[in-house]
């Protein structure tokens, strides 16, 4: 009995390990295949206007990603020194010109069929899940896609997205940190160019 | 005085030390694309039906294909090499001179390789950021890589009636299909950019990366997002 149970403690040793992470890219998957299909669906769908698209967009998005999580990354080194209201006012703007960035990219796609090929995990609570979209308008080919997915709070967040080689929100961080350094370490130049770029934004404060 | 050349402005990106004169010639090149490359792109998009395009881009990749290949090999790649070679086999017969993609059809994909690619994977650092006169973004590594296979390039070691002739028609043709190619990105690009220089260059690096590591993600390359960094 004692050498059952020493050898049960052995096996359960070594295979927690091993099917935690498994467990979390899985929660990835699972996360990436019911939610993504949803975001392309809104996208596609040709009885909705571009106003309520856009609402429904927003909606349907903000429960896919983290974008506080995201406008704090491309802060990069600017990050640690903003103050709680120069961030808040950051990551306002950023929102509104994040959302029509992922909406712009994510329309080349519509009633596409989206298929996970594989999943590899960076760490626990961050994989990368590679896609394959495929259909619709994109007829006879097919374009991989990847989704980087970040447990945060508990709860699995897409807080990057590769498209055609390129790292979307890696690629906002060297825009935003660009012309933060242009201008000496100056959050608020991000926020005002950001903010120059919507119809409906004001900066105050 | 003399000294002033020599610090390093803490405004400038790490890869991009030569970035004041990179955006003259970035400046230049706008100016050029929009009054020129632009227009004759968008013509010859319009003039040219979409199957004349696609035959005249899978001639000049057939054409590029020894290219690819010896980067194949001298990266160590062999199950590349031999679909290169295929491909070229194929297409220059059956596919009339590469204007057919037959080797696709046959389930050959094609790919891209160059010696900045094989440099780098050799492990030769990028160097500094260039934006080149009319050829755009690069770096001192692919520079060297281009400028190695424009001088040991099998057209430079042969003779032939109209040689410069077509030299300058691939070229141009060449120029014109990949600007035709990238309208629609272009347009992408200038509606979301919120600083045209550092997206481009943005864009570059990371093409470059992806095109190195054939689309495979480096895990340990990724950025941290819950650490500041």
């Amino acid at each position: 009995m004692t050498i059952k149970r020493k050898i049960l403690a052995a096996i359960l040793a070594l295979a927690l390990p091993l099917a935690s992470p498994v467990l979390a890219s899985e929660q990835a998957v699972t996360f990436v295949q019911n939610n993504v299909s949803k975001v392309l669906q809104v996208l596609s769908d040709p009885a909705l206007g571009d106003v309520q698209k856009g609402k429904l967009f927003s909606e349907v998005i903000t429960q896919v990603t983290d974008v506080d999580v995201i406008a704090r990354f491309v802060l990069g080194q600017y990050a640690a020194t903003a103050s709680t209201p120069e961030f808040e006012r950051f990551a306002r703007v950023f929102r509104g010109y994040a959302l029509g960035v992922y909406q712009s990219e994510l329309s080349r796609f519509g009633n596409e069929v989206l298929e996970v090929q594989s999943v590899q995990e960076r760490k626990p609570g961050d994989s990368v899940v590679l896609t394959r979209i495929s259909g619709g308008a994109l007829s006879k080919k097919s374009r991989d896609v990847k989704w980087r997915v970040i447990t945060i709070k508990g709860t699995p967040r897409v807080v990057d997205i590769e498209i055609s080689g390129v790292w979307l929100s890696q690629h906002q961080r060297a825009e935003i940190t660009g012309i933060i350094t242009k201008n000496g370490g100056q959050i608020s130049a991000a926020t005002k160019m950001l903010c120059s770029q919507s119809k409906t934004c004001t900066v105050t404060g | 005085m003399a000294l002033a050349g020599c610090v390093h402005p803490p405004w400038r990106a790490k890869s991009d030390p030569l970035e004041p004169m990179n955006r003259a010639v970035f400046a230049f090149n706008t100016v050029a694309d929009k009054t020129v490359l632009k227009p004759i792109a968008k013509t010859y998009q319009t003039i040219t039906p979409k199957p004349a395009r696609k035959g005249v881009r899978n001639f000049l990749d057939n054409l590029q294909s020894p290219v690819v290949f010896v980067n194949d090999v001298l990266q160590g790649k062999p199950k590349r090499a031999a679909k290169t070679l295929a491909r070229f086999a194929i297409n220059t017969t059956v596919g009339v001179g590469g204007i057919l993609d037959v080797a696709k059809a046959a389930g050959i994909e094609k790919h891209y390789e160059d010696l900045g690619q094989t440099l780098a994977h050799h492990g030769v650092p990028s160097g500094p950021y260039l934006v080149l006169p009319l050829f755009g973004p690069s770096n001192v590594r692919d520079l060297a890589g281009l400028g190695t296979e424009l001088a040991v390039s099998p057209l430079s070691f042969t003779r032939f009636k109209g040689k410069q002739t077509f030299g300058r028609v691939r070229l141009a043709l060449n120029t014109m299909d990949r600007r035709v190619e990238t309208l629609q990105e272009m347009k992408t690009i200038r509606k979301n950019t919120l600083d045209e220089y550092v997206s481009i260059r943005s864009y570059y690096q990371q093409l470059r990366k992806d095109a190195i590591a054939d689309g495979v993600v480096d895990m340990d390359e990724l950025p941290d997002f819950d650490l500041i960094e």
